[in-house]
């Protein structure tokens, strides 16, 4: 029963944690209705707050945060029942009762629970992944994981005990053998997706089998990976921790243009000591490639650079529609006014006078950091089906090209997916049907391909997925189960009607020496064939010959 | 036995299901609202239903119509979990003929007990 009470402990801590936000929210109801916009709804809003105060303090210990929550909820409902109004009287008193709350959970054995954590450190301090299946595994993956410090690895022997751990919290990411004493852990994996928040940790499978159908499996049931016996533990441990990564924050990359190394230097330390990841680009020439190579969030430039002022460089940077959204924060000792003008004409969004204070430099960088990834989250997908965009599906290609020098024993496929005669759904049926189709295509691509590097919207009725450790002939398979189940779709029309669609699609391995013009059109031709053969099929570029003439 | 806790507050659900599943070893599914409960409810088949009162949305009395419009769940036993203690309350909800009545705040180390006794099944 101690792990229980660990657990209590657990879950009590991030309650006391979570109270502070939920009574801010109950402050801020307050200053509401004690302005000119309170209204019943906004008292009916407060009455909930302290309704679930009510309902939940004694269970987790803190029996007088019920008792005053209650007190103000009932104090909530009378005013509700005859209507308001509500005067600064009442306002004052649920005031205080809210303090009375808060002071519950200000006692000294609360004080412990942890801050969140800011920084460079938040990368992986703290997590935690679930082993499930026979502890054999458990040494090695523990040593893998320690290098990146602070992942523990948590372990359940059988089906029944992961569902258990599960339920009491979350893990990061979860690996599971297929084979368990008491089911299959393919279930595990789909218990997981089916929990709140469950879709976001990832789950990759061991088993001893490798036969085609079971990675289909592993990928329908929700898995990003799939990981023979005996296991490549470092090849998993890796795999995971960029997993996870992916779901973490990444620290905010700054690329700063300087030439000067004492003012560089400075920068670089505030920057860095508050976690960010910063480059100094020294010189101009060779500015495009630490942009590319960087893919920095926030680009800091100085305006006196030798050779080309930072405004010319800007001007250059805004003409690339891929860093339309960059946000660039320029550092100059001219003249305020003046200044201002150049570079609000290059582009440029933000004008910080040296010297600058750390603190704004720092508050400056920050919002715009944020800010930016925000508005590249937006303009990454598509508007329709939520997948990314063209230019955002070649980025991530063009980027994982240039990985492959490093892992180039990997597979990696390239699958263009086009729905069968679209024009003529959208000329039966109208737009909004057309629309309705692609975007159930684009939700089944989401849901089968969670491991997929990337899907995107190529174009109108076209859909591109890039995959990582299938070769050619899985996709084709993969691809092909996709297109039965979305061939058994039925689709409504306007007018009740039902319908059923297709779509063609062809996968093209990446060979070596194959550049990305190479490889799209690989996929394209096979497309082509697909279309070509009838439709509703999947192709395979044929492959290149082993030794290449010439 | 497998018990689905329907829940807006994410609180509740947490502690409902350590209670359940860690105490009471039993197999727990949660729902965030009346709706998704009565879709979970038809694809997972619990054995029990531990329903909160006071939601919006589909509220506890609605949710609970709802599983017994559709045969599929019309007669896996609901218990409410409701905060309001009061007698008038609790009157209103026995109307209802749910399997039975437990009141929030709960104890978590009884609360499997508790329902087991309720679904005389202990």
């Amino acid at each position: 029963m101690d792990d229980f009470q660990d657990a209590l402990r657990g879950l009590r801590a991030e309650y006391v944690r979570e109270s502070g936000p939920r009574l801010a929210e109950i402050a801020r109801l307050l200053d509401v209705l004690s302005g000119a916009h309170g209204d019943l709804a906004t008292l009916d809003d407060l009455r909930r707050r302290f309704h679930a105060f009510a309902g939940s303090g004694t269970t987790y210990g803190f029996p007088e945060v019920t008792a005053v929550a209650r007190e103000a909820e009932r104090a909530c409902t009378g005013l509700l029942d005859r209507a308001g109004p509500v005067t600064p009287a009442h306002v004052e008193e649920w005031r205080r009762l809210a303090f009375r709350i808060r002071a519950q959970f200000e006692g000294p054995e609360n004080a412990a629970a942890p801050a969140p954590r800011v920084g460079r450190e938040r990368a992986s301090a703290g997590l935690e992944v679930l082993l499930v299946g026979d502890d054999s595994g458990v040494g090695e993956l523990r040593s893998r994981l320690r290098e990146h410090g602070g992942i523990t690895v948590h372990t359940a022997t059988t089906r029944s005990e992961a569902f258990e751990s599960l339920a009491l919290r979350l893990p990061d990411g979860l690996v599971v053998d297929v084979l368990l004493p008491d089911g299959s852990g393919y279930d595990v994996v789909r218990h997981l997706r089916g929990l709140p928040r469950g879709e976001d940790p990832p789950a990759l499978v061991i088993s001893t089998r490798a036969g085609f159908l079971d990675k289909v499996e592993a990928v329908q049931c929700g898995a990003e990976g799939f990981f023979e016996k005996p296991v490549d533990w470092e090849a998993l441990g890796q795999r995971l921790v960029h997993l996870i990564r992916r779901n973490h924050v990444e620290p905010g990359r700054v690329l700063y243009v300087e030439d000067d190394p004492h003012q560089a230097s400075f920068v670089r330390s505030v920057l860095e000591s508050a976690g960010y990841d910063v480059r100094v680009s020294s010189d101009p020439r060779h500015f495009e490639a630490d942009l590319a190579g960087f893919r920095p969030d926030l680009l800091l430039v100085d305006v006196l650079l030798p050779g080309v002022t930072g405004y010319d460089l800007t001007r250059v940077v805004r003409q690339d529609e891929r860093h339309a959204t960059l946000p660039v924060v320029f550092l100059t000792t001219q003249g305020q006014v003046e200044a201002r003008v150049h570079a609000t004409r290059a582009g440029g969004d933000e004008l910080l006078l040296k010297p600058v204070a750390p603190n704004l430099l720092l508050s400056t960088v920050a919002a715009r950091v944020e800010r930016a990834r925000f508005l590249r989250s937006l303009v990454e997908r598509d508007g329709l089906t939520r997948l990314l965009t063209h230019t955002a599906f070649q980025e991530r290609a063009r980027a994982l090209l240039d990985q492959r020098g490093r892992t180039p024993e990997r597979h990696l496929v390239w699958a263009m997916i086009d729905l069968d005669h679209f024009k003529s759904v959208n000329d039966r049926f109208g737009h909004p049907v057309g629309d309705r189709v692609l975007v159930s295509l684009s939700a089944l691509l989401r849901r089968r391909l969670r491991q997929a590097n990337a899907v995107g919207r190529y174009g109108g009725e076209e859909f591109a997925v890039l995959l990582e450790g299938l070769d050619d002939a899985q996709t084709v398979g993969v691809v092909t189960r996709i297109l039965d189940e979305f061939a058994a779709t039925e689709h409504h029309a306007a007018d009740g009607s039902v319908f059923k669609t297709t779509f063609s699609a062809g996968v093209a391995l990446l060979e070596p020496r194959m550049d990305f013009d190479g490889w799209r059109r690989a996929a394209d031709d096979a497309l082509c064939a697909a279309k070509a053969a009838g439709r509703a099929r999947v192709a395979a570029a044929p492959q290149a010959p082993a030794t290449p003439a010439g | 036995m497998k018990v689905l806790v329907i829940d807006d507050e994410e609180d509740i659900r947490r502690i409902a299901h350590l209670a359940l599943a860690r105490v009471g070893k039993m197999e727990v599914v949660d729902a965030g609202s009346g709706t998704e409960g009565v879709r979970k409810a038809q694809e997972e088949r619990p054995d029990a239903i531990l329903l909160d009162v006071m939601m919006p949305g589909l509220d506890g009395p609605s949710t609970l119509a709802a599983l017994r419009a559709n045969p599929a769940t019309a007669a896996i036993p609901v218990v409410f979990l409701t905060a309001k203690a009061m007698t008038a309350e609790l009157e209103r909800l026995r109307g209802l003929c749910p399997a039975g009545v437990l009141t929030k705040p709960f104890d978590p180390m009884t609360l499997a007990s508790d329902l087991r006794v309720i679904l005389g099944r202990p």
